[in-house]
């Protein structure tokens, strides 16, 4: 299991276009990966487990990958998460 | 016997689609006129939307309402088959801040078909917003195995169907 926390930049925070996007990406891998912002942690390959979360622009979320290709899944979803989620 | 079987097997078959109703009152638009490629091209989810013309966001479905966006523009339920439903009033609305929206339930509530959950300023909108189309998706989409819209050009919030869907057998 790895982790890792990210600060979101985007100014409206996760609302379903950047969720999609998001899960898109979760769906590709094939191990658990799940978002977490304070106390609540939800399945990151749910839009309404994300959209949940209620991520506001400057809120820090970690992303935790669990099981096969965990460090590829994580790098990946780090990395659209710092590139914008389309939104850049 | 032969009745029996016959009766679980309608059952079976009832159990595997998910009625979606109008949330709103308005014409059905398909998802391919919506004017936002995230949900015209089902990046989001699969389903219909409608132009509303009421202004009580209801509950299509029964479930948990697992989302409800602060900014009052999204709502999301979750099914106790585990679909989940995701009604979005608007396109960019986001970015409106909550203005033309009153949120009248809170998230994580239990809710069924019709419970009023966001309460919206139609006439303000029409002026804020780049669209008040609403599309209503399932955004669990690798577990649908057929969807089928209304061929209804009209629907009523609440009480006639919008699309149903078949759920895959896991």
């Amino acid at each position: 299991m790895v982790e890792k926390s990210i600060t979101i930049q985007n100014k409206s925070g996760l609302h379903a276009r950047p969720a999609a996007l998001l899960v898109q990406e979760a769906g590709k891998h094939p191990c658990n990966i799940w978002v977490r912002k304070g106390d609540k942690e939800v399945d990151a390959k749910s839009i309404l487990g994300i959209m949940s979360l209620a991520v506001a622009c400057g809120d820090t979320i970690t992303v935790k990958t669990d099981g096969q290709g965990e460090a590829e899944a994580l790098a990946a979803i780090v990395q659209l998460i710092e590139s914008g989620l389309g939104e850049a | 016997m032969a009745f029996w079987n016959r009766r679980s097997a309608k059952q079976t078959e009832e159990q595997a689609w998910l009625t979606v109703l109008a949330p709103v009152s308005g014409d059905v638009v398909r998802l391919n006129d919506v004017p936002d490629p995230v949900f015209a091209q089902r990046m989001v989810g699969d389903g219909a939307a409608v132009n509303p013309t009421s202004d009580t966001l209801v509950a299509p479905v029964d479930g948990t309402l697992t989302n409800l966006f602060p900014t009052g523009h999204a709502a999301g339920i979750t099914t106790d088959q585990g679909m989940e439903v995701l009604i979005h009033i608007g396109m960019d609305t986001v970015e409106l801040k909550g203005q033309g929206f009153e949120k009248l339930t809170e998230q994580g509530q239990r809710v069924t078909t019709g419970t009023a959950l966001i309460r919206m300023d139609l006439e303000t909108l029409r002026t804020t917003a780049k669209s008040v189309v609403t599309p209503v998706v399932v955004t669990n989409m690798a577990q649908i195995e057929e969807l089928v819209i209304t061929d209804q050009p009209h629907v009523e919030a609440g009480k006639d169907w919008l699309f149903k869907v078949k759920i895959k057998r896991g």
